[in-house]
């Protein structure tokens, strides 16, 4: 479904060119998962924008369905962005702050479902309820929801429009443990009952193992391993993965 | 002997006082020398607030309404804001989440670490500024960073430097508020080494604050876990799954065993 062909992005800067990824090549199928884990800077972000066409490469290909994403017409791209979805970082950030949850909710299913009203009320609190959350809390604010539920909402914006791919850039990074495992746990269960591929990016390489059976490891803009999960965190051969799996404190009890 | 750090039933509350928010209920802990004691619990369950009680900076118009806070000893919940300043940052350090705050966007790095050694040591800036190359040099930061304003440097580097300022100060008693959320793993697992050798070089108490138990597990040798204000279980690390009875303490084991396995070093 998903396909990338030796992508490179180079910045800018005031000292001349910084090589933000490096030839980067991987597919993706239908409905399966893939973990994209490095550490800060390593251009896990810059690859989850160009993905989506967000940001332009500076060469290479991203190719959806077999239609080039780089190079769509705006309505090819209104099209693509129905079905590839992001969830952001930052959910607090992500919504906007003046805006009832259940409008937010409602947008992408007036611009790209254009259902009538009654439908779109129905389908916002089916929504709600399938990321788990009550649909009474379409009401609030985003100022009145814990981090949690503010990840849980959009999850529900993004899958409104109905999407086959989610783009999940540190979803969970910003929330304690327990909401880690459960907001993780839901993108999970979303990606088998709707068979959604998803895209997982994260530092986290313990996350990475336990919800994705592909784990890419990204160094310095370049996909150093790549490979099943257990095959990458048992048998891995590349130094700097090894120094990723280093890093996960040792538990006393373990 | 005297702990360093003994909290007896701790009460933060905050108005309306005619029907108080109480985010911190009742809290008692104590934590001696050369130890680290872990601090655990989900957002809002009254962490932070803690650390800054024993700080003597709690946000107002909160206060202390209960308890005492013994620090050596002394109830410093009764000290006069100048006795607190004399203490405050020579014999207790707070290592904040947010250390790119705790710097001084306008002065260099290594002015900021010599100041240190020239107010707190009474010696020369040339001294000082000989010196702090050395502390930047224990936390594995080149020398070349004492000429760096905070913003040129990264989120792990900057927290290397308040770690730099405490190896300076050589504190009693540092409370280190999610030293490293919002750094990756490589960089996390760097941080926790400078502690271990904190700890074990400076016989400095350490208040670990955290929601990440994995962190916690990793460096501390007791836990406390905190939820809604108070402390639910107390146990060494090692102990906790087995110890730990209240049900958030359950849901953290859990969620720290999915999320973490053994491995052999490789």
């Amino acid at each position: 479904m998903l396909k990338i062909q030796h992508l490179s992005k180079h910045y800018g800067t005031a000292k001349g060119k910084s090589t933000a990824l490096n030839s980067i090549s991987f597919s993706l199928g239908e409905g399966r998962s893939l973990a994209i884990v490095g550490e800060s800077g390593a251009g896990k972000s810059t690859l989850a924008k160009c993905i989506l066409g967000v940001v332009p490469p500076s060469s290479g290909h991203v190719w959806f369905d077999g239609r080039k994403v780089d190079t769509m017409t705006p309505s090819e791209q209104k099209q693509f962005w129905q079905e590839a979805q992001m969830i952001w970082q930052d959910p607090g950030l992500a919504l906007s702050p003046h805006r009832r949850i259940w409008q937010m909710i409602a947008e992408p299913l007036e611009n790209y479902k254009r259902l009538n009203r009654q439908e779109i009320h129905r389908q916002v609190d089916r929504l709600l309820s399938q990321v788990g959350l009550d649909p009474a809390l379409g009401q609030c604010y985003r100022h009145q929801l814990s981090g949690g539920q503010c990840q849980r909402v959009c999850i529900a914006r993004a899958l409104a429009p109905s999407p086959r791919l989610l783009v999940c850039d540190e979803p969970v990074s910003a929330l304690d443990l327990p909401m880690q495992l459960k907001i993780m746990d839901l993108i999970d269960n979303l990606r088998q009952h709707l068979g959604i591929a998803v895209i997982l990016i994260t530092h986290d390489i313990g996350l990475a193992r336990r919800y994705c059976s592909q784990v890419a490891i990204m160094h310095k803009g370049c996909i150093i391993e790549t490979g099943p999960s257990d095959t990458i965190l048992h048998h891995s051969t590349h130094p700097y993965t090894k120094r990723l799996i280093n890093a996960i404190p040792r538990l006393p009890w373990l | 002997m005297v702990a360093l750090l003994d909290i007896k039933g701790l009460h933060v509350a905050f108005p309306p006082w005619s029907d108080p928010l109480i985010p911190v209920k009742g809290l008692s802990l104590d934590l001696a020398a050369g130890q680290v004691l872990g601090l655990v619990g989900q957002s809002g369950s009254g962490k932070s607030l803690t650390g800054l009680a024993v700080m003597g900076m709690i946000p107002r118009p909160g206060k202390i309404t209960q308890g005492q806070i013994l620090f050596q000893g002394m109830d410093v919940t009764r000290f006069t804001p100048a006795q607190y300043r004399r203490i405050r940052g020579r014999e207790m350090f707070l290592i904040f989440q947010d250390c790119g705050s705790a710097l001084t966007p306008s002065l260099t790095i290594g002015r900021q670490i010599a100041e240190i050694y020239v107010h707190t040591h009474g010696q020369s800036w040339r001294k000082g500024m000989i010196q702090a190359k050395k502390a930047l040099e224990r936390v594995n930061l080149p020398p070349g960073v004492s000429e760096a304003y905070p913003f040129e440097l990264s989120g792990g580097m900057r927290q290397r430097v308040l770690i730099s300022m405490a190896f300076a100060i050589q504190p009693k008693l540092i409370i280190a508020d999610e030293p490293t959320t919002g750094l990756d793993m490589i960089t996390q697992a760097e941080i926790l080494d400078i502690f271990s050798d904190l700890k074990d070089n400076c016989q400095v108490g350490i208040l670990l604050i955290s929601h990440d138990l994995r962190v916690v597990g990793h460096l501390a040798d007791e836990v406390a876990v905190m939820y809604g204000g108070s402390i639910v279980d107390k146990s060494p690390v090692a102990c906790l799954p087995e110890q730990g009875r209240h049900p958030h303490s359950r849901e953290l084991i859990t969620a720290c065993q999915a999320l973490s396995y053994p491995v052999k070093s490789c």
